[in-house]
């Protein structure tokens, strides 16, 4: 027990000081303490949070943001569910290439994926000329609520559909059994039983997506047409960034991510009891496709679809980096990767490529060692103090980053220059905004562990290292890869939170792409995305090599 | 590969890359902020600060990340403990955002002299102008054989869904646009302008390069962009398809400045680098890089410039009118635009 008491108090107390000086210490000085442009008036008064909650037009603002990043939250988990099914059913070739895939889109820039949106789903997209080829009318995909829900769904079905599965995977199928022996139609199975038990996964992902959704940003402009579909996030962008209204931002992240934060820590309170569980057991889809299963071909055309949703814009950015504009046509070309790779004895791009790496693995590597801690601490907690410290470690996320970067700099541009490597600075924020997320992928796992297993153990007279080493680990390998890589393309994307602090020893590939997309070099910027995509690729092969032990292939053995 | 071992692989990666990361280069002579695609690869950054540097044989270090918006609230933030010494880029529609906050050191150049008065927008020489522009419609000559002439007629029921424009709450051709159309239609018309213009603009994005992306994929016909452009298009993709007009109410200009930030550790560097911003070894890189017409002519225009036709007649708003009034109108335009 003295390991266990050692991890929950080292690692936890590592994550709690952590969240305490990177992320509450420079929120609560920012907020109590006077506006750092004008030192005569506070940051954070009553009165301008009494303006902004008695104004309709921001209220009515709240409530539209509220309301799509919940319905945009709700289609990708509806979107998800028939994959998920697919995934905790079926063993095929590919099938961790088709798990891991479907984060790519978080790699890149919003910027570009929204640009591919356009390409595909546009109103002269690849899928209206597809439907004018085979005769149907136009349809307008995009600017309006619907494109939101589309990109939305887009970029968040992948993590739906990677939680709920590793949850669906590892439900015994006990109760499933019991349920059809005594006569439950497919459907009531389904709403009794299976939605219930798959609860605990359904709000982690809930939670996890309805953040992102709130915090969207050029997805929302774009896509949405204009200002009709306005968010807080926007005007929240607008006032800290452009027009330096810091009170009334600060009031608005306040009241947004405040009650975001309240709404989804009592959700997340909505869990059953921990369901047994087992490990997964996956039937081939091949055997079962030539035995002419009906289900088999069902999970055919969703894995079909699925792949095409997900890899339909991103074949877009790879088309647009590969064409140039000449002479009033497009002609296929390879100069843009040319010109990335330093014929011309440049290395910049080389350069930033390994500044965002570095960013990113450290960024992912911290937010692991931070999540282990945050994780320890709230599978301990009482049941009163658990709500607390879930929304205590969702609010980073919660927060605007754009506040969230004004906060940071406010508080440490008084250090002096060149005391710590501006990097170290940028990862250490890097982790702390995505450790949420690792949280979010990592909790229902670990909660998943049956609890015998650490008595069963022990009786068998293991140490607690051994225990971690022989079940623990393999048990939540899997997921420990995905939240991995999932932290590092959050990491590898994020912007916001650099701008404020970047200098030149800090160049990243999502600042080369915007700012060859500001010199009318589209397709460079569509090539920096595919190396982008490509150099992930590679890491998550390494990752996959890494994570395919000795556990994760006995279950596989007996299916 | 077992986990240690590829845990360890993992780290030692982690490791190698931080351990060669750059390290801190010797403190330089100048310190320079400005927008990201001013100091890109093929922006005129790489040419000017180089001949800079080989003019003053000092070192000058940039710093670019985000666009003028962006760079322009930090230095603001930064305000108490400045970190640069000249901030490049500020055009006249956000001026006033640093007029407000105090930022400059005053310097007149002996060099203002080659520089046309009209562009000597600030009397006390807190800012230089380095280049000007105007915001126009650069349009699709194959898909719009009749582009629309002037603001009135880009309210045209034909034209339906066929525009894009930047927001004037984040980006820096939006914003003029705003003060375009104030311009134009005085404060008491704008608003009503902007309604009858909403059925045909098919979305607003957030920064020129959404706009301009949507529009070079053939997405929408007309894009809000810069007179320009199509100037671009003709040196590196050898086309006269994309065009723009001169618009009959006329035209609005955007000036770039640049200036010695208050507290700038090295004020003479900054006015030797202020001073040299307006020599040939500067203005002339401008047309081809920045995409802008040099504020101080040394060299005739490049050959791809003449598609870009030449403005005689300019709508502006004054500076100080701006200073006062721009969040009121910002507010106005979003709540207009968001019914």
């Amino acid at each position: 027990m003295t390991l266990r008491r050692w991890a929950v108090w080292g690692l936890g107390g590592l994550a709690l000081s952590a969240f305490v000086v990177g992320f509450y210490g420079p929120i609560l000085h920012f907020l109590v303490g006077p506006n750092p442009l004008k030192p005569e008036t506070p940051a954070l008064s009553w009165p301008v949070l009494h303006e902004v909650l008695s104004d309709s037009w921001i209220l009515g603002i709240l409530g539209f943001s509220l309301f799509q990043a919940f319905l945009s939250t709700v289609l990708s988990i509806l979107v998800a569910l028939p994959g998920a099914w697919v995934l905790s059913r079926y063993d095929f070739p590919a099938r961790r290439w088709f798990e891991h895939l479907t984060f790519l889109p978080f790699l890149l820039p919003t910027i570009l994926v929204v640009l591919a949106m356009v390409l595909f789903f546009g109103n002269r997209g690849w899928l209206n000329q597809a439907l004018g080829w085979l005769g149907f009318p136009q349809v307008q995909f995009l600017y309006s609520l619907s494109g939101i829900l589309i990109a939305h769904v887009f970029f968040n079905v992948p993590l739906a559909l990677k939680l709920i599965s590793a949850a669906w995977m590892r439900l015994s199928g006990q109760y499933e059994d019991a349920a059809q022996m005594l006569g439950a139609a497919p459907w009531r199975r389904f709403r009794t039983l299976l939605v219930p038990l798959l609860l605990p996964s359904i709000l982690s992902a809930f939670a996890a997506i309805f953040l992102l959704c709130l915090n969207s940003f050029a997805v929302l402009l774009v896509l949405g047409g204009g200002p009709k579909h306005t968010t807080l996030e926007v005007l929240i962008y607008q006032l800290a960034r452009i027009e330096l209204d810091l009170p009334r931002a600060a009031a608005l992240a306040l009241l947004q991510s405040g009650l975001a934060i309240v709404l989804l820590a009592l959700l997340l309170q909505l869990r059953p009891p921990a369901p047994k569980q087992r490990p997964p057991v996956l039937r081939r889809l091949g055997t079962d496709l030539q035995g002419k299963r009906p289900e088999a071909w069902f999970a055919l055309a969703v894995l079909l679809a699925l792949t095409t949703f997900a890899l339909g814009p991103l074949l877009a950015v790879l088309v647009d980096s590969v064409r140039v504009f000449r002479h009033g046509q497009w002609h296929f070309s390879l100069q843009a990767y040319l010109d990335l790779f330093g014929l011309r004895g440049n290395t910049r791009f080389l350069d930033s490529m390994q500044n965002s790496f570095g960013i990113a693995l450290g960024g992912a590597t911290l937010a692991a060692l931070l999540g282990c801690g945050t994780l320890l601490l709230i599978l301990n907690s009482s049941k009163c103090v658990r709500p607390v410290l879930e929304g205590a470690f969702l609010l980073p996320v919660a927060l605007s980053t754009v506040v969230f970067g004004i906060a940071w700099f406010h508080l440490y541009q008084r250090l002096p220059e060149g005391q710590v490597p501006l990097v170290w600075v940028i990862v250490a924020m890097h982790g702390l905004l995505v450790c949420p997320y690792w949280l979010r992928i990592m909790l229902p796992a670990a909660e998943s562990v049956p609890r015998q297993w650490l008595q069963v153990s022990r009786m068998l007279g293991h140490s607690t290292g051994t225990f971690l080493r022989v079940v623990l680990l393999p048990w939540l390998r899997p997921s420990l890869a995905t939240a991995f890589f999932f932290a590092f393309t959050l990491s590898l994307g994020e912007l916001n939170a650099i701008l404020m602090i970047a200098d030149d020893t800090v160049q990243t590939l999502p600042l080369e792409i915007y700012s060859a997309l500001g010199g009318y070099r589209f397709a460079r910027a569509s090539a920096i995305g595919v190396v982008l995509l490509l150099a992930s690729l590679l890491l998550l092969l390494l990752l996959n090599l890494g994570t395919q032990g000795r556990g994760d292939r006995t279950f596989r053995k007996r299916s | 590969m077992s986990q240690p071992k590829f845990a360890r692989l993992l780290i030692g990666a982690v490791f190698t890359l931080f351990v060669t990361a750059p390290a801190f280069a010797q403190a330089p002579d100048l310190v320079v902020y400005t927008y990201d695609s001013f100091n890109s690869e093929w922006g005129p950054g790489p040419v000017v600060f180089k001949s800079f540097e080989t003019h003053c044989g000092c070192t000058v270090k940039v710093v670019a990340p985000g666009d003028s918006g962006s760079i322009l609230s930090r230095t603001i933030l930064e305000k108490a403990n400045p970190k640069a010494d000249i901030l490049l880029g500020v055009n006249d529609s956000e001026a006033y955002r640093s007029f407000q906050h105090d930022l400059w050191m005053p310097y007149r150049s002996p060099n203002l002299k080659h520089v046309a008065p009209e562009l000597q927008l600030d009397p006390q020489h807190r800012v230089t102008p380095f280049d000007h522009g105007y915001i126009a419609f650069v349009y699709d000559s194959e898909t719009l054989p009749n582009p629309p002439q002037g603001l009135e007629a880009l309210t045209d029921p034909s034209l339906k869904g066929k525009i894009v424009i930047e927001s004037p709450k984040t980006s820096s051709p939006g914003l003029s646009f705003l003060h375009w159309t104030i311009a134009a239609y005085g404060e008491e018309g704008y608003l009503d302008y902007w309604n009858r213009l909403k059925p045909n603009l098919l979305t607003i994005t957030d920064g020129w390069s959404a706009a301009y992306g949507m529009f070079t994929k053939g997405e929408v016909p007309i894009v809000l962009s810069y007179v320009t452009s199509p100037a671009y298009h003709l040196e590196y993709e050898k086309t006269e398809r994309y065009k723009t007009v001169l618009f009959t109410e006329g035209m609005y200009r955007q000036i770039e400045f640049a200036g010695i930030l208050k507290g700038a550790k090295h004020p003479e560097r900054a006015r030797q680098f202020i001073d040299f911003m307006l020599t040939a070894g500067f203005q002339d890189a401008i047309p081809l890089t920045n995409w802008m017409f040099p504020a101080a002519p040394h060299s005739p225009l490049p050959d791809s410039f003449r598609i870009v036709p030449k403005p005689e007649k300019n709508l502006t708003l004054d500076g100080g009118r701006i200073e006062a009034k721009n969040a009121d109108w910002l507010r106005a335009w979003s709540r207009t635009m968001s019914n």
